[in-house]
Formats: structure tokens, sequence, C-alpha cells
């Protein structure tokens, strides 16, 4: 059998990809069950961290605020970034229009950070979890817009007046028809929306408040790395890569079953 | 005995500055299959989404059995649509599709069941309706598409292109399918199609439409034989034309003398290309003219004929079998001639 030498240099700078992205990563796993406290020395696999992780009522807090954040901001911008999807499909084509939409996306969230603290301070509002909430909307709307979007693109209209044509109401159409067509685009930009929420933290740092009630998981987090990195940390970690991994993979399978 | 059923009464729309109908009225009969022909742009798609309900018609009235039906949204008309691309709902299986329909008019159960086992039969795609249509060819995909509109025992059945995303071959069987299906339900169908050959044989009527307004409207054996204009005359089939001047007992041609032609005035004479006769041998009152080319086509064989005064040549079209059609070759003189009333005169 032939070996063909390009094919073996492209698995090998694959392999270093990987090993370059993954390598880090995976420290971070193994020392969450190194039973010693320092990362410098293994003294035999241990759970004890991720005990600790449940008993301590800061982190539950936070984690239960990142996930009320990221629930809510997730239906709120998954609804109105569809339903904003289908008005600009259904419109003329605006290049302006797209980039308007698309901005909050691209500009750096350091400053829609700031931007967002003028703004609620300018309304009087009081902020908190709600302050949040409303933050994490106004980017995943453009990102849950965008995926819509290209889904949409895909989408044949005159299924739509076949639906009417056959008897149906607009509502009928758009519940039975034209939804089920295009939830995959829609599930796949709610789980995008979600992960980008859950690990937000800049504009979750400034847009929360001062009160302690209103800490998110990310801003636990960096909290307690003030005080160094604690195995605990590589538990929470390595928890949070389980998740987004599985998040991931859901997405993947849903958009292989779209196309 | 027939009886109208579709009355379209001065139908115009308007989009911006295109004219796309122009004050189009036409009759369709009850049971009738009705052709609607013409050219891209001719306003045919138009006309069928004016009657469908999609597009609101600037002037005029649609009538069906006796009702103005103008103002009635689409999902309230009993009208339906088979789309050019079939859009058939890609998430429901084949059933599914059927069935949603009669959904609509809130049919349940047993009777669901059963009406939609029919249709299927129909259509013979019984045993596919579990499938996805995305897992149907594109014959397959056609004859769902006729299920699912014809399940709603619809008053008129309108087709868009119904046969335009077929090859050739299936195309051939689906005409003949389709006419029987519309001969069986007893449903008018009113076809919209820019292939002459198509409306030539599925539909009893034709309309042929340009540019927004109805050209002519007959039968097809008429409409083949006897085009009141150039332009019916060159859409449908292959037409040799010649300008000179009709005189009463024939056609005058400069340069050339006179050619067989019915009585009548006219400045154009038309004469379809299997009415010429071919002949190598010369006879009195024939036109002379030399072979420029020939071509087979299987059961014919088409003949260029270079006529000296004529700036095109004459198309004849010879049966293969003809004694002729084996050996012609460039260049051989022949004779040209056809019987006087199977020209049509034309005013041009």
């Amino acid at each position: 059998m032939r070996t063909d030498p390009i094919r073996l240099w492209l698995n090998a700078h694959l392999g270093l990809v990987y090993v370059f992205l993954y390598v880090p990563i995976l420290v971070l796993i193994v020392l969450s069950f190194n039973k010693s406290g320092l990362p410098t020395t293994w003294t035999g696999f241990s759970t004890e961290w991720y005990g600790k992780l449940a008993g301590n009522p800061k982190i539950l807090a936070a984690a239960g605020n990142s996930l009320i954040v990221a629930v809510a901001s997730t239906l709120i911008s998954t609804f109105i970034g569809t339903l904003l999807a289908m008005g600009m499909e259904e419109g003329k084509p605006n290049p302006y229009l797209d980039a308007l939409v698309a901005a909050p996306m691209i500009i750096p969230d350091i400053v829609l950070a700031i931007a967002l603290l003028s703004f609620y301070t300018l309304l009087n509002m009081s902020l908190g979890l709600q302050s949040i909430v409303l933050s994490h909307a106004v980017f995943n709307i453009a990102f849950v817009c965008t995926v819509v979007r290209t889904r949409l693109k895909n989408f044949d209209r005159s299924i739509v007046e076949a639906s009417i044509d056959l008897g149906a109401s607009e509502v009928t159409t758009f519940r039975r028809v034209t939804l089920p067509v295009i939830a995959p685009g829609v599930i796949a930009a709610a789980l995008l929306s979600f992960t980008l929420s859950i690990d937000e933290f800049i504009i979750a740092y400034f847009t929360a408040g001062a009160g302690q009630g209103s800490t998110t998981f990310p801003m636990q987090i960096y909290a307690m790395i003030r005080f160094g990195v604690t195995p605990e940390i590589n538990a929470i970690a390595t928890i949070v890569i389980g998740f987004s991994f599985l998040l991931v993979l859901l997405s993947q399978r849903l958009n292989r079953e779209a196309a | 005995m027939t009886r109208s059923l579709l009355e379209i009464q001065g139908i115009t729309k308007r989009f911006g500055p295109v004219t796309a109908v122009d004050k189009l009225s036409l009759t369709v009969n009850d049971g009738e299959f009705f052709a609607i022909l013409g050219p891209s742009g001719c306003g045919k798609t138009t006309l069928l989404r004016v009657v469908a309900g999609f597009e609101t018609p600037d002037e005029g009235r649609v009538v069906l059995a006796g009702a103005d039906i103008t103002e009635l949204k689409a999902n309230r008309r009993p009208v339906n649509l088979m789309f050019q691309s079939y859009a058939l709902f890609p998430h429901m299986s084949v059933a599914g599709n059927v069935a949603y329909g009669l959904e609509m008019e809130g049919v349940r159960g047993a009777e669901l069941g059963r009406r939609v086992d029919e249709a299927l039969a129909l259509v013979r795609m019984s045993d596919y309706a579990r499938r996805k249509p995305g897992q149907l060819s594109g014959g397959q995909k056609q004859r769902v598409a006729l299920a699912r509109a014809l399940v709603k025992r619809p008053k008129v059945l309108l087709l868009d292109e119904p046969l335009g995303a077929l090859d050739r071959k299936l195309r051939e069987q689906m005409q003949i399918e389709l006419k029987k299906l519309q001969q069986d339900s007893g449903i008018a169908f009113v076809v919209v199609t820019h292939d002459q050959e198509e409306a030539l044989t599925l539909a009893d009527r034709i309309a042929l439409l340009d540019r927004g307004r109805i050209v002519q409207l007959d039968t097809p054996r008429a409409l083949y034989d006897r085009p009141a204009s150039r332009f019916a005359a060159d859409f449908i089939g292959l037409m040799n034309f010649v300008e000179g001047t009709a005189n009463g007992t024939g056609f005058t041609v400069k340069n050339i003398g006179t050619l067989p032609a019915p009585a009548g005035s006219g400045s154009l004479l038309a004469i379809r290309p299997e009415r010429v006769r071919l002949s190598d041998q010369a006879e009195s009152g024939a036109i002379a003219g030399q072979i420029e080319g020939a071509a087979f086509l299987g059961q014919d064989v088409i003949a260029h004929v270079a006529v000296p005064g004529l700036e095109r040549p004459i198309i004849a079209r010879l049966a293969a079998g003809h004694a002729l059609a084996a050996r012609l070759a460039r260049g051989q003189n022949v004779w040209l001639s056809w019987q006087a009333d199977q020209a049509v005169l034309l005013q041009d």
C-alpha cells in the first residue's frame, strides 16, 4: 500500500491543531479530579471538588442566575429574532438594514456594555437580572435573525400559498407549515443564544448593578479566580465544558437534519 | 349540454407600469379541459393567480358557478391550484399532504382516511402514503400534488405548467394520465402552459395569449389548421410564410407567379410543412426549388427547399416511409405543391 506524503503531512497538521486546541482543556479536566489542591502534584483520583461545589451556595446561586438569564434572553431573542428574520426575507433586500441588524454581533462587547449601562442609567432603570436579560437579548436577536434567515433563504414560498389554497388561514399556515419547516433553524438559533448568554461576562458585569443577588456564573468564577485557580474552579469548568459539548452536538445534529 | 362554469370578465392586472393582463374575458365550461397558452410574460400565470385568489385584479370580475368570487379570499374559494414546483409540504408524509386540505374543511376520522386513500389510489400512489416528498421522483411528486388538489373536489382545478418539470418521456405519459384523470373526475381543468404541444394534446379548447390579451380562442384542431393571425400561426407548430397578394383564386408572389390558395383576401400565405407535397418530377403548377438540407427526425424527414425569388426556404415534412425521403440530396431539384384549401390566408 502506498501512502500519499501530502496526505500524511495534512493529517499530522490536523493532529497538531487538535493538540493545540485541546491539551489545555484536557489538563484542566484532569486537574479537576486531583486529590491534591495544588496544580503541580498529582496525589490521586478524587471527586471531592465536585462535592464541594455542590455545597457552595454562592456558586449554586450564580449558576441559577445564569440559567434564568440564558433561558429568558433566549426566549425573547428567539421570538423577536425569528419574526425579524421573516419580515426581512419578505421585504425588499436592503444591505443597510442588514448591516444594522448584524451590528450588535460585531460591536465589541465592552462598547455595547458601556452603551447599555448609560442607556439604563438614562432611563433610571433599576439594574439586576432583568437588565442583564435585556442586554443579552440585544445581541442574541442579531444572532437568531442571522441563523433563521439562512434557513429562510431555502424556504419555498409556494408552500405557504399552497396551504392557503387548500383552505388554511394565515395563522394555521404559520403554525402547521412555516414554523415546522423552519423549526430546525429556529432551534439551532435558540441553542446558539443560550450558549452565548450563559458564558457572557463583560455585558453582564456592567449591567448587573451593585446587588449581590444578580451575580451570574461567569461573574462568580471571576470573583473566585482573584484568589488563584482552585481545583473547585477546574471542576466548574469541566462541568461547563461537558454541557457546551452537548449543546454543540445537539445543534450540529439539528443542522444536519435540516440540510 | 355545455354550461358555463368559470367566467372571467374584463380582467385587468397591472404591476407598476406593466399591464400583465389587459381587459381579458373568457368562459370555461363545466367539465372542460381548458388551456391558456402563450409565451413567457404573456400574463397567463397572472391570470391563473387572479382566479386562484393570489392576485387582486385592478378591473373586472371573476364569476364561478354564478357567484362573484372576485372579493373572496384564496382560502375560501372552491378552486384549487397545482403549483409548478408542486409545493408539497416537505415535513409531512404523502398522506399528510393529501389530508391537509380536508382537515381544513373539518373532515375527521374514518371519513378523512377513506378520502385520502381514494385520492391516492386515483393517482396510483397508495404504496407511497408514508413517504416524505423528499423521497419521491418528479413524476410521483406531481401525482401527489394532483391528489392533494383533487381530494378537495374543487369546482375548477388550476394547473400551472403541470408538466414543465418532467423529462420528455415522463411528460408524454403524464399527459395521457392527466387527460384521463380529468375525464374520470369530471372536474374542469384550467392548465397554463407555454408548451403548444401540451396544450394541443390535453385541451378541449385553447386560449392563446400574447401581451395580456387573447389572440385566438379555439379548439386545438382549429387553432392548428385555421390560425387567425401570424402570431398564432407562428407560435403553434412549424409554419411556412410567403408574402404576396391574394387574387381571389390564388396567391400572387413577385418573381414566382401564382401559388395555390383558398378564396379570400390577405397579404400573407401560411402553409404547414406536412401539407407541402414534394416531388422529384416537374409538375404543372408546382414551384421549382432545390434541396438545401434535410434532417431525419425518426418518424419523418424535414426538408428545407430553397426557392429562387423567396427569402426563406420552404420547409416540407415527409413521412419517413415516403419514396423520396431516403434519397433527398443537397442541391437536388424538386417541385413543391399543395392543395389550395390547406393553405391559410392571413392579414399582415
